[in-house]
């Protein structure tokens, strides 16, 4: 099939799957697969969708409102059903490692990729914001003493108060108990630390210590401090946290204070969704003080690093990663 | 493409509703039938209603259009995504190699398409170029009928031209354009064939 016929097959706007002469042609080689991948993504972009008629279009505008006004939570469900990715009753390697929930009931698992940020409301009106390549677990309702969710990645919480069904967030074989608070977890599997950072309320930091499954090293979290402990030398650090800085969570900034270039490049590339690669070991330790916002764009970002860097440095993009050198 | 004046954009950062009403009605059609390429299209309208009902509700700031072009995208993209993740676990023991090698493909074109605002100036700065390339009638008919969105019966009556007229001048562009830009035109191409 040459670019004309192809071309001409996305735009009689026929799903793949209807059309043998395509999935034939996008089997026979991943450079076949890639071009029309290239062509249906802009033929997607292309649209206008000058076809549709006003009546369709007053008809979405009001379940828009519909959905803006009032039917807060039908709504907020309705992201959750696309949120909800995996539905437990399926998978029987999951329930035998959720063995402490009700068989009955479903596990919703949501996975935010790189690059993207979410927030879920959980069945007990907790709502929790995730970004960047954050997965958490949680079932479609909390029964039993305890509400458990499972983390991997970051996230804001603000639960809701019920103190006598504790919140508690797994990450990995620690956890972090609370009764009603706002507060962050970063947890990424492949970091070396695991930290809590506390906006108000009260939580507790339980962190594995290895006699049995079931005991724990806790320690209590205070309002507007960070808890960090570090997996490879088993050590606990309490810091402040600088004000403001739950804006991540909620407006999409990030504020830095005399941080090094290499310990950024982890949250833009997280962030971002772009790798960064330093060409040269000092340009790991230069220091930045600022904001990043998720909503700039990465080519923009850079260009401010370039300025605000004392000494000069080069970057260029290469496919999808940002190469940094002197 | 752009048809957002400075003073909506400042309304809408100012939370007003009636100028989110104008961002929605320009925008609405063009990412529901954006979303259609990849999801079936009841939920198509559904995920981006979705995406609006978020904006709404998080009120983000734009400095310009394609900032918010980029961040719909970006939304209804992530909505597809997880319809069709949802789908493909829904779905795993009961549908047809040929949907899933469909969820698939598209998977994997909705996560590579790079929807920050570098794709939109690009398409921005490809239409400007091609424009250029083109005579002066022709462009008139591109401009109503490609960026103000206009039928062709409607282009015919602005010009005062036929509508027969129309469609001549914007075959004439397709001649044009063709051999101008390789990978871009064969599309806007196609789609100016497909505005009636």
């Amino acid at each position: 099939m040459d670019s004309e016929k192809l071309i001409h097959k996305i735009t009689e706007k026929k799903a793949l799957k209807d059309s043998d002469e395509l999935l034939n042609y996008i089997n026979e080689s991943g450079e076949n697969s890639r071009e029309y991948i290239r062509y249906k993504t802009l033929w997607a972009l292309l649209q206008t969708g000058n076809e549709m008629d006003d009546e369709t279009i007053n008809q979405g505008f009001n379940a828009v409102k519909r959905g803006v006004k009032g039917h807060r939570n039908s709504i907020l469900l309705n992201i959750a059903k696309y949120a909800a990715i995996i539905i437990l009753a399926v998978s029987a390697g999951y329930l035998v490692q959720y063995a402490d929930f009700n068989n009955e009931i479903a596990i919703n698992e949501i996975f935010v990729p790189k690059g993207n940020r979410t927030s879920i409301v959980l069945p007990d009106g907790t709502k929790v914001w995730l970004s960047n390549g954050t997965r958490l677990v949680y079932p479609e309702n909390f029964v039993g003493d305890f509400r458990n969710v499972e983390l991997e990645g970051e996230g804001f919480f603000e639960v809701t108060h019920d103190k006598d069904h504790p919140f508690i967030v797994n990450v990995g074989e620690h956890r972090i108990k609370v009764l009603g608070t706002r507060f962050a977890v970063v947890a990424y599997p492949d970091d070396d630390e695991v930290k809590a950072e506390l906006v108000s309320g009260k939580i507790q930091f339980d962190i594995q210590s290895g006699v049995t499954e079931e005991s724990y090293r806790s320690f209590m979290v205070k309002p507007m401090h960070s808890l960090v402990y570090d997996k490879t030398s088993g050590k606990v650090y309490e810091s402040i946290i600088p004000d403001g800085f739950h804006d991540y969570w909620q407006k999409g900034i990030y504020s830095f204070k005399d941080e090094r270039f290499d310990s950024l490049a982890i949250k833009i590339a997280r962030i971002y969704n772009v790798e960064i690669i330093f060409g040269d070991e000092e340009l790991k330790s230069r220091i930045f003080t600022g904001t990043l916002s998720v909503d700039d764009n990465i080519y923009t970002l850079m260009e401010v690093f370039k300025s605000a860097s004392g000494k000069p440095f080069d970057y260029y993009f290469d496919s999808g990663k940002i190469y940094i050198d002197k | 493409m752009k048809s957002l004046t400075n003073e909506i954009l400042q309304l809408l950062n100012n939370k007003q509703e009636a100028a989110f009403e104008v961002v929605f009605k320009l925008y609405y059609p063009r990412l529901v039938y954006f979303a259609k390429e990849f999801v079936p299209e009841g939920e198509s309208k559904n995920l981006v209603q979705d995406a609006f009902i978020a904006m709404w509700d998080k009120k983000p700031q734009f400095l310009n259009e394609t900032q918010l072009q980029s961040y719909l995208y970006t939304n209804v993209k992530n909505n597809c995504l997880m319809y069709l993740r949802h789908e493909k676990v829904k779905k795993k023991y009961r549908s047809e190699a040929v949907l899933q090698k469909q969820n698939q493909v598209y998977t994997e074109a909705l996560s590579d398409l790079d929807t920050s605002t570098v794709t939109f100036q690009e398409i921005e700065t490809i239409i400007q170029k091609t424009l250029l390339e083109l005579p002066e009638r022709c462009r008139e008919v591109f401009i109503l009928s490609r960026m103000e969105g206009k039928k062709n019966k409607e282009v015919a009556e602005d010009l005062d031209i036929s509508v027969k007229a129309v469609e001549a001048q914007i075959t004439k562009a397709l001649k044009t354009l063709r051999i101008s830009l390789k990978d871009y035109l064969p599309l806007v191409a196609w789609l100016l064939f497909s505005i009636k």
